[in-house]
């Protein structure tokens, strides 16, 4: 019970460091976004008109009264105004998060099936060469520019081959090439892991028993050897996630399809400083709670598992753990 | 190093990588293009012989392009990885050899560098700090502090619980003597090839930051920047995109793979 209340604790403390930080840095400081948008001449609005916007938004209130009004307002889920569009933050966020999940959900899925395909391959292959290449494929893939590899999908699939349109596509056609992009990125970290955890139950006794005792290969690795391994997987659902918010920048920009990742990027290059503290703090959110809930579950999972040699790897990135899962790409390409 | 095993991709990881250096300091060895005028020579050529990789949408030589680009992107990569090396490096070891609060509050500063995803906290360096290549590369730089950190305070945490150190600070070693004259020297190998390691990293997400537009402005010849200017173009001279592509992929996988073999010697 301690460990959970301790656990929750830290994440949240975590979270309004992250809060603070992003709103001070992105929102309060550099304070004027009033004064960006309708200082220009052009708008022809007078010193006075511009002073009562100011007054009106906030923008004149010393910075700790703008923290206070900025932290208040994101517990209720109010993230302010777009500079540039002038809509609610949350409206935009609500409109652009279903296809972003919609993308998010669908590319995991293929991942994760691309990566236990892989990981078998490269530890259960027939031949020595075969093993050799599919352990190599998630530094491979790892390697790869994403953003190249979508327009080269797009290239070959929707305009040599005509397979998928990507002018004006159905809900589910729109879906699968950005979903095939981002395998790579994703599927690379489970595969990897899967390969370590793969090598090392099979490494296990209790394997060897079941061999001896006539099991088939096929039989052994879906009952014994992939359920134990599956398990570190776990592990790196913060990793994933991270590729995932990243991915999604870069796959909605390369196919211009609307969502949290091309709300994402307008923000950037319009300086749309309220947009983007929103989803940095959302997608912080989403890493710190998930994150909390491996946490949580892997000891959870662990007791009844346990074979009596491993301790429960904590999901944290635990500082002075870095021998456990890959938490990182660099983790992945090695 | 004596455990340095070398492969044949290794070393053919290392060739790449050289060539990639010497692109980057002498870009003039390898073409004699100019990266950033054309002249008269027509647009969307194929790859032939004089213009290996083709031309771009204005005559501009996309080899040269990509030769010239080396330094840009290859530099940005150092400076980011320089910038998570020392600073990730200073923060854990101090983190690691002042156990109490001061470690406390270092790691929950590492812990919420983690917890924003890389893309994302880059965006919000490069949007405090203005586009441009060295900001991006500040930005990229920053996404790192957290590895070193936890890699440097993981070696000094363990470092710090050896006989010698326990020995210097009995024999009236100061605190920051201790940590200059052993504990640095002993954590600095496993770091280092981290470093290396991440440069592959690094120089993909340059790329990912010049091709959304936020690196370095163009004609300048960035790799993302040239694969994001020739994107509109690849229905019909896919040599723009795809060769540039494919020379970042190369150079990457490289330094990914020299990283792992110094990292498996040091280790």
């Amino acid at each position: 019970m301690r460990y959970i209340a301790l656990r929750i604790g830290q994440a949240a403390l975590v979270l309004f460091i992250a809060f603070t930080v992003a709103s001070l840095l992105l929102a309060i400081l550099p304070g004027d976004g009033v004064m960006a948008r309708y200082a220009n001449p052009e708008l022809g609005l007078s010193s006075a008109e511009i002073e009562g916007i100011r007054a009106d938004s906030g923008a004149d209130e010393p910075w700790y009264v703008q923290y206070w009004i900025a932290l208040t307002g994101f517990l209720r889920g109010d993230f302010g105004y777009s500079v540039q569009s002038g809509a609610a933050v949350s409206d935009l966020i609500g409109t652009a998060l279903p296809s972003t999940l919609a993308l998010a959900a669908t590319a995991f899925i293929a991942a994760a099936l691309a990566a236990v395909v892989i990981a078998v391959l490269a530890t259960y292959g027939r031949a020595r060469w075969l093993r050799r290449v599919f352990d190599s494929v998630p530094s491979v893939f790892i390697s790869v520019p994403v953003f190249w590899f979508g327009i080269i999908l797009a290239q070959v699939f929707s305009f040599q081959l005509g397979w998928v349109s990507v002018v004006d596509p159905g809900p589910v056609e729109s879906l699968i090439l950005p979903a095939a992009t981002l395998v790579l990125p994703i599927s690379a970290p489970i595969a990897q892991v899967l390969i370590r955890s793969i090598d090392e139950v099979r490494a296990q006794p209790f394997v060897r028993v079941s061999q001896a005792k006539g099991a088939r290969p096929g039989w052994l690795l879906v009952h014994s050897v992939t359920r134990n391994a599956a398990l570190p997987a776990l592990t790196i659902a913060g990793l994933v996630f991270g590729e995932l918010v990243g991915g999604a920048v870069v796959t909605e920009t390369v196919f211009g399809r609307a969502g949290i990742g091309q709300l994402t990027a307008q923000a950037v290059s319009s300086r749309d400083n309220p947009v983007l503290l929103a989803v940095v703090v959302l997608a912080t959110l989403g890493y710190v709670i998930i994150n909390l809930v491996v946490d949580l579950l892997y000891p959870v999972i662990d007791v009844r598992l346990r074979s009596g040699r491993a301790k429960p790897i904590p999901a944290s990135r635990r500082i002075g753990d870095v021998d456990a899962a890959p938490r990182n790409r660099q983790e992945v390409a090695s | 190093m004596k455990n340095l095993r070398l492969s044949p991709t290794a070393v053919i990881a290392a060739l790449i990588a050289l060539v990639a250096v010497l692109a980057a300091v002498f870009p003039g060895l390898f073409t004699g293009f100019d990266p950033n005028d054309g002249g008269e020579t027509p647009a969307l050529l194929s790859p032939s012989a004089t213009h290996w990789f083709g031309t771009d949408q204005i005559g501009r030589d996309v080899f040269a392009r990509v030769v010239y680009g080396a330094s840009h992107s290859l530099l940005a990569a150092l400076v980011a990885v320089g910038v998570g090396l020392v600073v990730g490096t200073v923060l854990g070891l101090v983190a690691g050899t002042r156990p109490g609060p001061l470690d406390d509050a270092l790691m929950r500063v590492v812990d919420v560098l983690l917890s924003i995803p890389a893309l994302l906290l880059s965006l919000t360096i490069v949007i405090l700090l203005g586009f441009g290549t060295i900001n991006a590369a500040i930005a990229v730089g920053v996404t790192s502090i957290a590895l070193f950190a936890r890699l440097a305070r993981s070696q000094s945490v363990s470092i710090g619980k050896s006989d010698y150190v326990a020995a210097a600070y009995g024999s009236g070693g100061t605190y920051w003597n201790v940590l200059r004259r052993h504990i640095l020297p002993n954590a600095v190998s496993p770091v280092l090839s981290l470093a290396v390691l991440q440069i592959g990293s690094a120089i993909l997400q340059i790329s990912t930051l010049g091709f959304l537009g936020y690196g370095t402005p163009p004609p300048t010849p960035e790799w993302g920047l040239i694969i994001s200017e020739g994107r509109d173009y690849v229905a019909t001279a896919w040599w723009v995109t795809v060769l540039p592509g494919a020379v970042i992929m190369a150079v990457v996988m490289a330094t990914h793979k020299i990283g792992s073999t110094l990292r498996e010697a040091t280790a």
